[in-house]
Protein backbone atom coordinates (compact mmCIF):
# COMPACT_ATOMS: atom_id res chain seq x y z
CA UNK A 1 0.00 0.00 0.00
CA UNK A 2 3.02 2.31 0.84
CA UNK A 3 4.82 1.61 -2.37
CA UNK A 4 1.38 2.09 -4.69
CA UNK A 5 1.14 5.69 -2.79
CA UNK A 6 4.65 6.25 -3.26
CA UNK A 7 4.27 5.43 -7.02
CA UNK A 8 1.25 7.75 -7.05
CA UNK A 9 2.93 10.39 -5.79
CA UNK A 10 5.88 9.95 -8.00
CA UNK A 11 3.42 9.95 -11.07
CA UNK A 12 1.58 12.88 -10.07
CA UNK A 13 5.38 14.76 -9.57
CA UNK A 14 5.83 13.84 -13.18
CA UNK A 15 2.73 15.39 -14.61
CA UNK A 16 3.58 18.64 -12.27
CA UNK A 17 7.49 18.57 -13.63
CA UNK A 18 6.13 17.94 -17.08
CA UNK A 19 3.18 20.37 -17.25
CA UNK A 20 5.99 23.17 -15.57
CA UNK A 21 8.78 21.93 -18.32
CA UNK A 22 5.52 22.80 -20.76
CA UNK A 23 5.08 26.13 -19.92
CA UNK A 24 8.63 26.94 -19.60
CA UNK A 25 9.17 25.65 -23.01
CA UNK A 26 6.26 27.62 -24.77
CA UNK A 27 7.22 30.35 -22.64
CA UNK A 28 11.22 30.42 -23.16
CA UNK A 29 11.05 34.13 -22.77
CA UNK A 30 8.73 34.66 -25.94
CA UNK A 31 10.90 33.21 -28.47
CA UNK A 32 9.77 34.44 -31.84
CA UNK A 33 8.60 32.03 -34.55
CA UNK A 34 8.90 31.93 -38.06
CA UNK A 35 5.16 30.87 -39.83
CA UNK A 36 7.78 27.27 -40.33
CA UNK A 37 8.35 27.03 -36.82
CA UNK A 38 4.33 27.74 -35.71
CA UNK A 39 3.93 24.95 -38.30
CA UNK A 40 6.27 22.22 -36.40
CA UNK A 41 4.74 23.08 -33.22
CA UNK A 42 1.47 22.55 -34.12
CA UNK A 43 2.34 19.67 -35.59
CA UNK A 44 4.47 17.92 -33.17
CA UNK A 45 1.96 19.24 -30.24
CA UNK A 46 -0.39 17.27 -32.49
CA UNK A 47 1.26 14.21 -32.69
CA UNK A 48 2.44 14.01 -28.98
CA UNK A 49 -1.43 13.76 -28.44
CA UNK A 50 -1.71 11.15 -30.70
CA UNK A 51 0.95 8.59 -29.58
CA UNK A 52 -0.20 9.14 -25.67
CA UNK A 53 -3.98 8.20 -27.21
CA UNK A 54 -2.31 5.28 -29.04
CA UNK A 55 -0.52 3.85 -26.00
CA UNK A 56 -3.97 4.38 -24.26
CA UNK A 57 -5.95 2.62 -26.69
CA UNK A 58 -3.43 -0.08 -26.28
CA UNK A 59 -3.21 -0.26 -22.06
CA UNK A 60 -6.67 0.99 -21.08
CA UNK A 61 -9.23 -1.41 -19.90
CA UNK A 62 -11.19 1.60 -18.63
CA UNK A 63 -14.36 2.15 -21.21
CA UNK A 64 -14.20 5.87 -20.51
CA UNK A 65 -9.80 6.03 -20.76
CA UNK A 66 -10.54 4.55 -24.32
CA UNK A 67 -13.16 6.51 -25.80
CA UNK A 68 -11.62 9.43 -25.04
CA UNK A 69 -8.61 8.35 -26.24
CA UNK A 70 -10.57 7.08 -29.64
CA UNK A 71 -11.80 10.58 -30.08
CA UNK A 72 -8.15 12.52 -29.36
CA UNK A 73 -7.00 9.77 -32.50
CA UNK A 74 -9.32 11.18 -34.53
CA UNK A 75 -9.29 14.43 -33.91
CA UNK A 76 -5.91 15.20 -33.98
CA UNK A 77 -5.17 13.43 -36.62
CA UNK A 78 -7.67 15.47 -38.38
CA UNK A 79 -6.32 18.99 -37.68
CA UNK A 80 -2.56 17.42 -38.27
CA UNK A 81 -4.52 16.44 -41.95
CA UNK A 82 -5.53 20.04 -42.30
CA UNK A 83 -2.33 21.13 -41.23
CA UNK A 84 -0.42 19.15 -43.70
CA UNK A 85 -2.56 20.40 -46.71
CA UNK A 86 -2.42 23.82 -45.67
CA UNK A 87 1.39 23.66 -45.55
CA UNK A 88 1.66 22.11 -48.98
CA UNK A 89 -1.04 24.66 -50.46
CA UNK A 90 1.45 27.64 -49.03
CA UNK A 91 4.54 25.84 -49.34
CA UNK A 92 5.59 26.53 -46.20
CA UNK A 93 8.22 23.61 -44.84
CA UNK A 94 7.73 23.13 -40.98
CA UNK A 95 10.69 24.20 -39.15
CA UNK A 96 12.05 22.01 -35.94
CA UNK A 97 13.07 24.93 -33.38
CA UNK A 98 13.76 24.47 -29.85
CA UNK A 99 10.13 25.12 -28.81
CA UNK A 100 9.15 21.96 -31.17
CA UNK A 101 12.14 20.27 -29.86
CA UNK A 102 11.85 20.78 -25.96
CA UNK A 103 8.14 19.51 -26.26
CA UNK A 104 9.53 16.22 -28.08
CA UNK A 105 11.82 15.68 -25.19
CA UNK A 106 9.31 15.79 -23.16
CA UNK A 107 6.63 13.85 -24.24
CA UNK A 108 9.40 10.68 -24.26
CA UNK A 109 10.01 10.77 -20.74
CA UNK A 110 6.04 11.24 -20.57
CA UNK A 111 5.64 7.85 -22.96
CA UNK A 112 8.63 6.32 -20.99
CA UNK A 113 6.04 6.90 -17.55
CA UNK A 114 3.21 5.44 -19.26
CA UNK A 115 4.65 2.22 -20.71
CA UNK A 116 5.62 1.40 -17.24
CA UNK A 117 2.26 1.79 -15.65
CA UNK A 118 -0.95 -0.11 -15.96
CA UNK A 119 -4.54 -0.68 -14.63
CA UNK A 120 -6.28 1.94 -12.57
CA UNK A 121 -2.51 4.16 -11.86
CA UNK A 122 -2.32 4.26 -16.13
CA UNK A 123 -5.41 5.60 -16.42
CA UNK A 124 -5.25 8.28 -13.70
CA UNK A 125 -1.76 9.35 -15.17
CA UNK A 126 -2.92 9.48 -18.59
CA UNK A 127 -5.87 11.59 -17.94
CA UNK A 128 -4.07 13.68 -15.20
CA UNK A 129 -1.33 14.41 -18.14
CA UNK A 130 -4.04 14.70 -20.50
CA UNK A 131 -6.14 17.68 -18.80
CA UNK A 132 -2.39 18.93 -17.90
CA UNK A 133 -1.18 19.00 -21.61
CA UNK A 134 -4.42 20.23 -23.51
CA UNK A 135 -4.08 23.21 -20.77
CA UNK A 136 -0.55 23.89 -22.05
CA UNK A 137 -1.80 23.38 -25.68
CA UNK A 138 -4.58 25.82 -25.24
CA UNK A 139 -2.03 28.77 -23.25
CA UNK A 140 0.16 27.95 -26.28
CA UNK A 141 -2.11 28.21 -29.17
CA UNK A 142 -3.85 31.10 -27.82
CA UNK A 143 -0.67 33.07 -26.04
CA UNK A 144 2.02 32.43 -28.60
CA UNK A 145 1.58 30.51 -31.96
CA UNK A 146 -1.67 32.90 -32.68
CA UNK A 147 -0.05 35.73 -32.18
CA UNK A 148 3.39 34.67 -33.32
CA UNK A 149 1.69 33.62 -36.75
CA UNK A 150 1.89 36.28 -39.98
CA UNK A 151 -0.31 33.82 -42.36
CA UNK A 152 -3.68 34.58 -42.12
CA UNK A 153 -4.81 30.92 -43.08
CA UNK A 154 -2.42 29.35 -41.04
CA UNK A 155 -3.52 32.12 -37.98
CA UNK A 156 -7.22 30.76 -39.03
CA UNK A 157 -6.63 26.97 -39.01
CA UNK A 158 -4.98 27.89 -35.02
CA UNK A 159 -8.11 29.63 -34.49
CA UNK A 160 -10.64 27.05 -35.35
CA UNK A 161 -8.37 24.67 -33.51
CA UNK A 162 -8.81 25.85 -30.15
CA UNK A 163 -12.75 24.84 -29.18
CA UNK A 164 -11.65 21.46 -30.61
CA UNK A 165 -9.17 21.68 -28.02
CA UNK A 166 -11.11 23.53 -25.35
CA UNK A 167 -13.92 20.37 -25.98
CA UNK A 168 -11.03 17.94 -25.35
CA UNK A 169 -10.20 19.85 -21.93
CA UNK A 170 -13.42 19.14 -20.43
CA UNK A 171 -14.06 16.12 -21.84
CA UNK A 172 -10.49 14.77 -20.20
CA UNK A 173 -12.29 16.61 -17.13
CA UNK A 174 -15.22 14.33 -17.13
CA UNK A 175 -13.35 11.48 -17.47
CA UNK A 176 -11.19 12.28 -14.46
CA UNK A 177 -14.06 12.42 -12.24
CA UNK A 178 -14.79 9.22 -12.84
CA UNK A 179 -11.35 7.45 -12.77
CA UNK A 180 -10.54 9.22 -9.67
CA UNK A 181 -13.88 7.66 -8.12
CA UNK B 1 -101.82 52.92 -33.41
CA UNK B 2 -100.01 54.93 -35.71
CA UNK B 3 -99.58 52.98 -39.30
CA UNK B 4 -96.00 53.25 -39.16
CA UNK B 5 -95.70 51.75 -35.44
CA UNK B 6 -98.35 49.16 -36.23
CA UNK B 7 -96.38 47.69 -39.76
CA UNK B 8 -93.22 47.11 -37.99
CA UNK B 9 -95.10 45.87 -34.84
CA UNK B 10 -96.63 43.29 -37.11
CA UNK B 11 -93.09 43.06 -38.65
CA UNK B 12 -91.45 42.32 -35.44
CA UNK B 13 -94.48 39.61 -34.85
CA UNK B 14 -93.94 38.08 -37.59
CA UNK B 15 -89.89 37.81 -37.33
CA UNK B 16 -90.51 36.26 -33.95
CA UNK B 17 -92.82 33.86 -34.87
CA UNK B 18 -90.14 32.88 -37.50
CA UNK B 19 -87.55 32.33 -35.33
CA UNK B 20 -89.94 30.12 -32.72
CA UNK B 21 -90.72 28.10 -35.23
CA UNK B 22 -87.90 27.26 -36.64
CA UNK B 23 -85.69 27.12 -33.29
CA UNK B 24 -83.97 24.00 -33.54
CA UNK B 25 -82.65 24.28 -37.09
CA UNK B 26 -81.34 28.21 -36.47
CA UNK B 27 -79.45 26.37 -34.14
CA UNK B 28 -78.08 23.47 -35.85
CA UNK B 29 -77.12 26.20 -38.86
CA UNK B 30 -75.55 28.57 -36.03
CA UNK B 31 -73.27 25.87 -34.20
CA UNK B 32 -72.48 24.70 -38.23
CA UNK B 33 -71.27 28.17 -39.21
CA UNK B 34 -69.17 28.54 -35.79
CA UNK B 35 -67.64 25.16 -36.41
CA UNK B 36 -66.70 26.42 -39.45
CA UNK B 37 -65.72 29.70 -38.47
CA UNK B 38 -63.49 28.12 -35.88
CA UNK B 39 -61.69 25.59 -38.47
CA UNK B 40 -61.09 28.51 -41.08
CA UNK B 41 -59.00 30.38 -38.12
CA UNK B 42 -56.90 27.09 -37.07
CA UNK B 43 -56.26 25.76 -40.09
CA UNK B 44 -57.27 28.20 -42.97
CA UNK B 45 -60.38 26.17 -43.79
CA UNK B 46 -61.35 22.84 -42.45
CA UNK B 47 -59.81 19.48 -43.51
CA UNK B 48 -56.87 21.29 -43.90
CA UNK B 49 -53.61 19.23 -42.00
CA UNK B 50 -50.22 20.51 -40.84
CA UNK B 51 -47.24 20.01 -43.14
CA UNK B 52 -44.19 19.26 -41.50
CA UNK B 53 -41.10 21.59 -42.43
CA UNK B 54 -37.48 20.46 -42.11
CA UNK B 55 -35.19 22.80 -39.81
CA UNK B 56 -31.37 22.72 -39.81
CA UNK B 57 -28.67 22.62 -37.01
CA UNK B 58 -25.14 23.40 -38.46
CA UNK B 59 -22.20 21.25 -36.28
CA UNK B 60 -19.90 23.81 -35.76
CA UNK B 61 -17.19 24.87 -33.23
CA UNK B 62 -18.04 21.79 -31.67
CA UNK B 63 -21.26 22.91 -30.79
CA UNK B 64 -24.83 21.92 -32.45
CA UNK B 65 -26.29 25.55 -33.62
CA UNK B 66 -28.98 26.27 -32.36
CA UNK B 67 -28.33 24.29 -29.09
CA UNK B 68 -32.18 23.96 -28.36
CA UNK B 69 -34.83 23.75 -31.42
CA UNK B 70 -38.65 24.17 -31.26
CA UNK B 71 -40.39 22.31 -33.53
CA UNK B 72 -43.78 20.47 -34.35
CA UNK B 73 -44.17 16.92 -34.11
CA UNK B 74 -43.17 14.78 -37.51
CA UNK B 75 -41.04 18.26 -38.48
CA UNK B 76 -37.95 17.09 -39.95
CA UNK B 77 -34.22 18.16 -38.38
CA UNK B 78 -31.31 18.32 -40.89
CA UNK B 79 -27.95 17.93 -39.13
CA UNK B 80 -25.12 19.35 -41.12
CA UNK B 81 -21.41 18.86 -40.06
CA UNK B 82 -19.71 22.39 -40.91
CA UNK B 83 -16.81 21.43 -38.87
CA UNK B 84 -13.08 19.81 -39.10
CA UNK B 85 -13.59 17.29 -37.13
CA UNK B 86 -15.91 14.10 -36.99
CA UNK B 87 -19.47 14.08 -35.20
CA UNK B 88 -22.19 12.01 -34.77
CA UNK B 89 -25.94 12.55 -33.21
CA UNK B 90 -27.01 10.48 -31.02
CA UNK B 91 -29.95 10.25 -28.89
CA UNK B 92 -28.77 10.59 -25.38
CA UNK B 93 -31.02 8.70 -22.58
CA UNK B 94 -30.91 5.66 -24.26
CA UNK B 95 -29.06 6.17 -27.79
CA UNK B 96 -32.47 4.78 -29.52
CA UNK B 97 -31.42 6.71 -32.58
CA UNK B 98 -27.81 7.70 -33.78
CA UNK B 99 -26.66 9.17 -36.95
CA UNK B 100 -23.15 7.35 -37.14
CA UNK B 101 -20.61 8.71 -37.69
CA UNK B 102 -20.18 11.92 -39.77
CA UNK B 103 -16.90 13.27 -41.66
CA UNK B 104 -16.82 16.86 -42.51
CA UNK B 105 -19.91 18.18 -44.73
CA UNK B 106 -22.34 15.15 -44.15
CA UNK B 107 -25.95 15.48 -43.94
CA UNK B 108 -28.20 13.69 -41.80
CA UNK B 109 -31.82 13.57 -40.98
CA UNK B 110 -34.74 12.85 -39.13
CA UNK B 111 -38.53 13.28 -38.28
CA UNK B 112 -38.67 13.75 -34.87
CA UNK B 113 -42.15 13.07 -32.91
CA UNK B 114 -41.21 13.73 -29.35
CA UNK B 115 -39.09 16.07 -27.19
CA UNK B 116 -35.22 14.87 -27.16
CA UNK B 117 -32.36 15.25 -25.75
CA UNK B 118 -28.96 14.19 -28.17
CA UNK B 119 -25.52 14.50 -28.02
CA UNK B 120 -21.96 13.54 -30.01
CA UNK B 121 -21.21 10.50 -28.76
CA UNK B 122 -17.54 10.99 -30.16
CA UNK B 123 -17.71 14.33 -27.91
CA UNK B 124 -19.66 13.71 -25.00
CA UNK B 125 -20.06 17.24 -23.57
CA UNK B 126 -21.34 18.33 -27.01
CA UNK B 127 -25.52 18.71 -26.28
CA UNK B 128 -28.79 19.72 -27.90
CA UNK B 129 -32.26 19.72 -27.58
CA UNK B 130 -35.58 19.09 -29.43
CA UNK B 131 -38.91 20.34 -27.83
CA UNK B 132 -41.60 19.25 -29.79
CA UNK B 133 -44.62 21.74 -29.91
Amino acid sequence: MRILRNQLKQGGLMIALALLSLNMTFAQGNPKLSDAEVAMVAVVANQIDVSYAEIAQKKSRNADVKKFAETMLNDHNSVLGLAGELAKKLGVTPKENAVSKSLLEGADKTKKELNSMRGKKFDKFYIDNEVAYHEAVINAVEGLLIPETENQELKDLLISAVPIFKTHLAHAKSVQEKVSK
Amino acid sequence: MPSLFRKKYLNNLSKMSFISTNKARLRKLFSGLLIAAVCMLTFGGCGKSYTPVTHVVVIKGLKFLPYELTIRKGDTVKWINKDLVKHDVTEETNQTWTSGVMNKEDVWKMAITETTDYFCTLHVIMKGKLIVE
